[in-house]
């Protein structure tokens, strides 16, 4: 008698359940059977996963992809901007031999990371010397591992020193190119309302301080890693490199800039309060955007030099594709093939124009309508050119976290300088190990 | 009357037999009210619990295949106790764990008797404490960041207004103003936890016992000592116990507004950039069983704080 | 007695009090609404400008067709409905027979139960993702409703059993006279007494799966069956870091809510009146 009403009980609810599967799959399969509806036989659908960063550009590429062939299909899986998540993501699939995602927009930081997991196809066989020499140098570098050609770069991405030109003007003086330079300007800028602080940029404790402190350095004639891989942190010019950081953080910054990524950096710099900002080349879209304070004011340059520097040198960062190791022998022809129309002219050409993300392909830069759309890229490409990868390892995640670490220790005057470099150098030859 | 006579005797020895057997029964029942529960648990909860515990036994960095993953015993527990980094880390979240527990007990409680009473617009003002639990810690972590800014923040803006500092402050920039950052954010998400809940155990007591002691001449204090907070202790307790647990894990709140700097990184947070950024997956999953014995231990202290309260019966 | 005017000085204190109260728990939310209604370019203002000078409703508009966040709406209440149904069911199943019925091994249950789904979940994504591809749940409502179910029941079950615990002792004896079968008790008997706190573990339950990010975003990777937190962690693009959409996209996430506070308020509200004992 109990008993029955105790069944009835667990009854209803594995039925709930059941009915709230059901519910559930209907989810499922309306989608999986897009796909696979009408067109050809032995169409492929690949899965090709990437940030919202270039979300919406990406997917018109992708559409016009879809479009122009129909061997094989290509459906997004979209993830947050943010490269934690991304990554996080990633290895979450990867780790499990998963192979529901084929095709991965990978930051040019992780390709050694997750070349070394042994998670990336050996793509080498698909893209030759003669291809590969078409593209930027540093990017083809970035995406090599062991020799091996282990990912295709996608757009790249260098670091510019934007201004504002109108200021440069009205105080009639030259665009510096050394940190003193700019320092030296903040004498005239007090007299100016609308400024408050000569500099800006990124030092919250995250990847972006990574790709600023190391620019510092390489523009002081240091390096994070001499030519055999050892670490070299703390040289007398790094050191330097260093304090002239701090200085900038400490007297010539917005107060909060420790805490900074791009989003709140941009945001001083937009609202006409920093007289510089050294930002990701895309934010030249951004500065000349419509309803932006500084539209049409915004002058851009090469990032200045320390005392010890000889020429500037910015931060390559960008994207590169991957293909999935574990996916099988079709699944990688059709991902080839997707990524040879995403490496083509005409898609490097029309990604740029659409998304403002700098083009991996150097013919681009020297097309007429890009560069009547893009003035700006004249100048840039001589940035490009000149710019140096992070130190590329398996370890990298370790490695910029030490830097984090240590840097944001000094920049927010927890240590000294020398003894944060110190205990940087001591972390990175442990790890070098 | 007389007709029962001879029937006693057997009913009582029925009833002898049956006590038995309905406590067999009682717990036979017990068992099948509570294995919908089990099956879920064990299916969805415990297998990610063992494989973690297999995998802290290894050595298994990611970016190593090459090594095999060999077993390596309870290596990786005895590094946590020497990694500098981790002990630092266990620190900061016991401090934040006292500090917002102890805040929010003491708004939460707070609240909760305020909105025990009846007036005007309680329904509006119970309905405005969720508030803050009802935004995504996400875009809540967000949304209070901006606030501290030390350009445009509100913080700043309110504080100046009020007189209590002269100029816009980087809150985030130390550790002191991150700590408390951290807190005021945490404290004002889950104090609302701690309302509800309390207020839920306020009206269950019976109002009879209210109107009964006042009779009796008891003034305001001695009700709230002798009927209140006997009555609530326990929903209280609960309520603290798994805010407590929460605080121990505290994660997405740190990564969104400081990312772990300024000495702000919590266990959770150290733990989760051993797994997922140094894809140290042996170390990463022992500092994970460390946080689950460390949970498993603070909620054994509250169990002790119930007695048997709970499952007396 | 007391006189009128401590009496109007007691109150007014007291909605001093109250008021104080809104204001603090309020405020960020408040600000948010303001800047999800303020013309672009005061978003970020300074100093901080309170009132907008117009209301702009654009990013209202903008959060609906830039993404489809009414599906995204759409999918979280399915999912947060279905797990607080069941939480609330199977919790309390297993509360009950934890507050009321007698078998050994009640201490060991609770804190396995409680233990358990504490276990931190960056460990358990990888899994877990694994057992949800096998079973064929990816990118399904059961996907996400097992998991949450399974982090929700330690907070409807201990929640419960307290509140079972506290009713009298002499409800189950009186009706097993009456003639109720056990599970006769349970549903029409205990579960309606203890419903100020049902509904407010329900409450719970269904914030804390509604807010849920990291098994959304791992478990759901289809755009169409994506649920809320995950659509908002998507507005944000290289090209711009909408304010206004996310303020906007957060009312309108916290809205929801609060109706279902507002109206459910009478189920939390009541407390044992004469009904349950007198019977």
């Amino acid at each position: 008698m109990k008993r029955g009403k105790m069944k009835k009980l667990l009854v209803t609810l594995i039925l709930a359940i059941m009915m709230v599967s059901i519910i559930g799959c209907s989810g499922n399969t309306e989608s999986s059977g897009e796909a696979s509806n009408g067109e050809g036989n032995e169409k492929v659908t690949i899965r090709f996963s990437f940030d919202q960063g270039v979300g919406e550009p990406t997917q018109k590429i992708v559409d016009k992809y879809n479009e122009s062939q129909d061997k094989v299909h290509v459906e997004t899986v979209i993830l947050p901007q943010d490269a934690n998540v991304v990554h996080d993501d990633f290895v979450n699939k990867l780790a499990s031999g998963d192979t529901s995602v084929d095709v991965m927009a990978l930051d040019v930081v992780y390709v050694a990371e997750f070349a070394a997991a042994g998670w990336l196809e050996d793509l080498g066989q698909y893209f030759d010397q003669s291809t590969q020499s078409r593209y930027l140098p540093g990017t083809i570098e970035g995406a090599t591992y062991n020799g091996k050609l282990v990912a295709f770069p996608w757009f790249t991405n260098a670091s510019v020193l934007f201004y504002r030109q109108d200021i440069i003007d009205q105080l009639g003086v030259e665009v510096p190119t050394t940190y003193q330079g700019w320092m030296d300007l903040e004498e005239k800028i007090k007299d100016l309302d609308e400024i408050k602080y000569v500099s800006n940029f990124q030092a919250a404790k995250s990847e972006a301080l990574v790709c600023n402190w190391v620019e510092y350095i390489w523009n002081n004639g240091g390096d994070v890693l001499d030519e055999s891989g050892s670490p070299v942190v703390n040289t007398s010019n790094n050191v330097e490199a260093t304090e002239i950081m701090l200085d900038l953080v400490e007297n010539y910054s917005p107060e909060g800039i420790t805490t900074y990524n791009e989003p709140e950096s941009e945001q001083v710099f937009l609202d006409g309060k920093s007289l510089f900002i050294r930002d990701w080349s895309g934010f030249w879209n951004s500065a000349n955007a419509e309803g932006s304070k500084v539209a049409g004011k915004v002058g851009a340059t090469t990032l200045p030099i320390g005392p010890n520097g000889e020429e500037p040198h910015s931060a390559l960062g960008g994207l590169d594709l991957v293909i999935n190791k574990f996916i099988d022998d079709e699944h990688k022809e059709a991902a080839v093939d997707f990524l040879r129309y995403m490496a083509s002219e005409e898609t490097q050409k029309e990604m740029t124009l659409i998304s403002a993300q700098p083009p991996v392909l150097k013919s681009v830069y020297e097309d007429a309508d890009v560069l009547a759309e893009i003035p700006f890229y004249e100048k840039f490409y001589g940035i490009i050119e000149g710019g140096k990868s992070r130190p590329m390892s398996p370890k990298y995640a370790k490695v910029s976290d030490a830097i984090q670490r240590n840097i944001h220790q000094a920049l927010s005057g927890e240590t000294e300088v020398k003894t944060a470099l110190d205990q940087l150098q001591s972390e990175l030859e442990e790890l070098n190990k | 009357m007389e007709g029962k006579v001879p029937t006693i005797p057997l009913k009582k020895t029925r009833r002898k037999m049956s006590k038995t057997s309905l406590e067999k029964k009682e717990a036979r029942d017990a068992w099948i009210m509570m294995s919908p529960a089990i099956i879920i648990l064990l299916l969805i909860a415990v297998y990610p619990i063992i494989r973690t515990f297999w995998i802290s036994l290894h050595e298994m960095v990611l970016t190593d295949p090459s090594s095999g993953y060999p077993f390596i015993g309870f290596e990786n527990y005895v590094k946590i106790f020497n990694d500098q980094r981790a002990m630092d880390s266990i620190v900061f979240t016991l401090k934040f764990t006292v500090v917002t527990v102890f805040f929010e007990l003491l708004l939460g409680f707070g609240a909760a008797m305020l909105m025990n009473k009846a007036f005007k617009g309680r329904g509006f003002v119970r309905a405005s404490i969720l508030v803050p639990w009802a935004i995504p810690t996400t875009v809540s972590a967000l949304m209070w960041k901006f606030i501290y800014n030390d350009q445009y923040g509100l913080f700043n803006d309110i504080l100046t207004r009020l007189h209590v500092i002269d100029s816009y402050q980087a809150w985030l920039s130390s550790s002191s103003g991150s700590f408390m950052a951290l807190v005021i954010t945490d404290v004002w998400k889950t104090a609302p936890f701690i309302a509800l809940l309390t207020l839920a155990g306020l009206q269950m007591i019976p109002k009879e016992l209210y109107e009964s002691a006042k009779i009796d001449g008891a003034n305001k204090f001695q009700i709230f000592l002798n009927i209140t907070l006997p009555l609530v202790k326990y929903t209280v307790i609960v309520a603290l116990l798994f805010r407590t647990l929460d605080a121990f894990r505290v994660f997405e709140l740190i990564t969104v507004m400081t990312g772990g700097a300024n000495g702000t990184e919590s266990l959770s947070v150290y733990a989760y950039n051993n797994l997922m950024k140094f894809l140290d997956f042996g170390y990463g999953s022992a500092m994970s069983m460390l946080i689950f014995a460390v949970v498993f231990l603070i909620s054994l202290i509250y169990m002790k704080a119930l007695g048997n309260k709970l499952t007396d019966f | 007695m007391e006189s009128k005017g401590a009496s109007i000085l007691k109150n007014t204190l007291f909605y001093a009090l109250i008021l104080l109260f809104l204001v603090a728990i309020l405020l960020p939310f408040v600000w948010q609404f303001l800047t999800s209604i303020k013309p672009l370019t005061e978003i970020a203002a300074i100093p901080a400008k309170w009132f907008p000078s117009e209301i702009n409703v654009d990013f209202y508009k903008n959060v609906f067709t830039k993404h489809p966040f009414a599906k995204y709406l759409f999918n979280s209440f399915i999912v947060s409905l279905a797990t607080t149904i069941l939480s609330i069911l199977i919790g309390a199943s297993a509360a009950y027979a934890l507050a009321r019925l007698r078998f050994r091994g009640k201490t060991i249950m609770l804190m396995a139960i409680l233990s358990i789904s504490m276990f931190p979940t960056i460990s358990t994504i990888s899994p877990l993702y694994l057992i949800l591809k096998n079973l064929n749940l990816l990118n399904t409502y059961a996907g996400l409703i097992i998991p949450y179910i399974t982090f929700a029941l330690p907070l409807s079950i201990w929640l419960l059993t307290n509140f079972f615990s506290q009713l009298p002792k002499g409800f189950e004896d009186a009706a097993t006279i009456d003639g109720c079968s056990r599970a006769g008790i349970f549903f029409r008997i205990m579960l309606p007494l203890i419903k100020p706190a049902t509904f407010s573990v329900a409450l719970l339950v269904f914030i804390n799966s509604w807010n849920e990010y990291i098994y959304a975003l791992t478990f759901m990777t289809k755009d169409e069956m994506r649920t809320v937190p995950v659509g908002i962690a998507l507005f944000p693009s290289n090209y711009e870091l909408p304010w206004g959409d996310m303020a906007a996209a957060s009312v309108v996430v916290t809205v929801p809510l609060i109706l279902l506070v507002l109206i459910f308020q009478k189920n939390i509200i009541s407390g044992l009146t004469s009904g349950g004992v007198k019977e």
